[in-house]
């Protein structure tokens, strides 16, 4: 048995969580009352699992981000008993590589620094290079402060410099492609004030003539592959991997971090880079545990009788193969697909860069508390239909302005919480802004087009119209409570498929999901189990998936 | 050797795929990279493709009769967006109906095509002239 511990720096706050692990060895009495999942175990149906015990979690220590971690990290050393007794922490020696330590205490963890590193993206034309870079950013946990497309002027980098990245993450023109721009871009780049990271990503003819200028000019300046190395292949992992070593490079300096890595012995992942690679791996984990059960006679024979098995099933049961999470703080809607696109209408033709089977997008003006103030500007208009289904009894003419009143009041104190019926309302109004917005977003369209051959649809980005499943993470989320979440699902995604409201629609068609089973992540697990998931993915996947709580 | 890169595509709302399909053949056979849009390809798109790869040539085709409407301006938009010295051909029905084809060609020329073609031109000697073109331009040689 070993003792895991994820820890997550978040934005506002540290989270951390105890897993005991258990590998091919019988398991304590206690454990077999506490946790209905051992069973599984036991059967033999899995040879290892992983088992939460205990949880902690204080604000962030802005500052000194070392102090909140530790605070959680001897919280939940020092109040775990296991087997009946507590932790002695002094013999336990956490320093060490992840991979060549041997105790029995495992440590991961997170950090979303400031709410990811800083970058600024430079591309060609705004629709190809840039739009990949910008990607690319995203995919690596970044946000994008600023994108820049063509020539860069003195104007462009007067603003870099006000904006002090942390990347710039440089980019156009396709293997052979354009050049010259590029050649300008770097010139120009060389006159910037600042001295930050620069990450090449862009045609490859022309990267030793951006590495002498750049270099010359003493930039910390990388080259990678092409993000763009042909008009139609997109190839953002060499860069994501970079801005991965930049981050860890970067954010341990200052704000404490680099005291946890002297006691941990190695970096934190970036919270949403870590979360990303979990979602990438949920589908393949959920495809294995699904076979296990299935070949388990155990299992089959009690779906019935055992509410644990019957749960796990109707859960693993899902649409996996297409899913959304949505993780949404008080600052930022992390939004993110897994989804194969595969146009299967003759009808249909696909335009512009095709996405990538997973895709994050982070909307920053869209959150429940700190740019609370941004979704009444962006949000108006859907505002005004909500306000129609009154089920609180306000006044239709009173509702924006005592509504722009809550917005007021919780945006002084983001760490407000709603203290009855009306204002959970609201807070529910804000939720399904932040989601419906972040999702027409993230999600492309149709843009129909009449030829003389008849009806054609042209698809922009992509298709998230058959995805069924939705996760919702994060703060709210993850509290909600049900009463609303009928309503709360039929507004966020209105169907725009079905025939009336289609024909309704004149020329451009959202492409969200037509139907969703709403997943909850009432514990919470996401950047906790995607951090345990870099070395245990299958335990981790069982864990998630088996702590949602289902919607029918 | 750095090959050529050309742009091709079927302009408009013209969905012809076949002819657009032995372009890209016969031009790639001849030593160049062929981006190719496919059809249904917009104004613009022609133009980022052009921008982003650094094209020599845009290739546009039309079959609908709509040519005319379609490419109205796209000359203009090359040069706004910086890559005025590309070479733009068009080939296909250009127009509906019975014209002579010197009237279309002319037509055509006046709207910034270097080239013209009819619809039964022989892709050979599109190839050629798009050789020898691109040669008097750029001094960039094929093969």
């Amino acid at each position: 048995m070993k003792k895991l511990i994820s820890i997550d720096i978040g934005s506002t706050y540290t989270k951390g969580v105890l897993f005991l692990y258990f590998e091919n060895e019988s398991i304590d009495e206690v454990y077999l009352e506490t946790n209905r999942i051992n069973k599984l175990y036991i059967n033999g149906i899995f040879n290892s699992l992983i088992i939460p015990i205990n949880r902690a979690q204080v604000p962030t220590t802005t500052n000194h981000l070392a102090d909140g971690f530790f605070e959680v990290l001897s919280e939940l050393l020092s109040e775990t008993k296991i087997n009946g007794k507590f932790i002695n922490q002094n013999n336990i020696e956490i320093k060490g590589k992840e991979e060549e330590k041997n105790n029995d205490i495992e440590v991961f963890y997170s950090s979303s620094a400031k709410g990811g590193l800083n970058i600024v993206a430079i591309g060609i034309v705004p629709e190809l290079t840039l739009k990949t870079a910008k990607l690319t950013a995203l995919s690596a946990g970044g946000k994008v402060t600023k994108a820049y497309s063509y020539r860069l002027n003195k104007k462009n980098i007067k603003e870099i410099d006000q904006i002090n990245p942390d990347i710039i993450l440089f980019t156009g023109g396709t293997d052979g492609g354009n050049e010259e721009i590029n050649i300008h871009n770097a010139k120009m780049l060389s006159s910037l004030s600042i001295r930050p990271v620069i990450l090449y990503a862009g045609n490859q003819s022309c990267s030793d003539e951006i590495y002498e200028i750049l270099s010359l000019s003493n930039f910390d300046i990388k080259v990678t592959e092409n993000v763009l190395p042909e008009i139609d292949k997109i190839n953002i992992e060499p860069a994501k991997d970079c801005i991965r070593d930049i981050f860890l490079k970067k954010i341990i300096h200052g704000k404490g971090l680099d005291q946890i890595v002297d006691k941990i012995g190695f970096y934190p992942e970036p919270t949403p880079l870590s979360v990303f690679n979990f979602i990438s791996v949920i589908p393949d984990n959920v495809k294995k545990i699904k076979g296990l059960l299935q070949k388990s006679t155990i299992v089959q024979n009690n779906i019935k009788e055992n509410a644990y098995y019957e749960n796990i099933t109707k859960l693993l049961n899902k649409n996996w193969e297409s899913f959304i999470a949505i993780d949404m703080g008080g600052a930022t809607t992390d939004f993110y697909s897994y989804h194969k696109d595969k146009i299967e209408d003759s009808n249909v033709l696909l335009r512009g860069l095709s996405e990538p089977t997973v895709k994050r997008t982070v909307e920053g003006d869209l959150g429940m508390r700190v740019s609370v103030k941004a979704v009444l500007e962006s949000g108006m208009e859907l505002l005004k239909i909500i306000s129609k289904d009154n089920i609180i009894n306000i006044e239709e003419n009173d509702f924006i302005d005592i509504f722009s009143n809550y917005i007021d009041k919780i945006h002084e104190n983001p760490s407000y919480i709603p203290e009855n019926d009306e204002e959970q309302y609201f807070d529910r109004i804000i939720a399904t802004i932040c989601i419906r917005l972040s999702s027409l977003r993230h999600a492309g369209k149709y843009k129909r087009i009449f030829t003389v051959n008849g009806e054609i649809l042209i698809q922009y980005g992509k298709n998230l119209r058959h995805v069924k499943t939705l996760i919702g993470s994060g703060g709210y989320l993850s509290r909600m409570n049900d009463m609303f979440l009928k309503n709360f699902l039929t507004f966020s995604y209105v169907n725009f498929f079905n025939k009336d409201s289609y024909y309704e629609v004149d020329e451009e068609i959202p492409l969200l999901p037509e139907s969703i089973d709403y997943l909850k992540d009432k514990e919470y697990y996401l950047p906790i189990l995607a951090n345990v998931a870099r070395k245990y993915p299958l335990e981790s996947v069982l864990c998630f998936i088996e702590n949602l709580e289902v919607y029918d | 050797m750095k090959k050529i890169n050309i742009v091709t595509g079927v302009i408009g709302s013209d969905c012809h795929a076949v002819g657009n399909k032995i372009i890209e053949k016969v031009f790639s056979e001849a030593g160049f990279n062929v981006i190719n849009l496919g059809v249904m390809v917009s104004q613009d798109e022609f133009i980022d493709a052009a921008i982003e790869s650094n094209a020599k040539a845009i290739l546009v085709s039309s079959l609908y009769g709509q040519g005319e409407l379609d490419c109205e301006g796209l000359r203009s938009k090359c040069v706004e967006r910086g890559i005025e010295n590309i070479i733009l051909y068009i080939g296909g029905n250009l127009v509906v109906g019975k014209h002579d084809f010197k009237e279309v060609e002319e037509k055509f020329k006046k709207m910034g095509f270097n080239r013209v073609f009819s619809p039964d031109v022989d892709l050979k000697i599109a190839v050629e002239l798009l050789k020898k073109d691109i040669e008097e331009k750029f001094s960039e040689k094929i093969d």
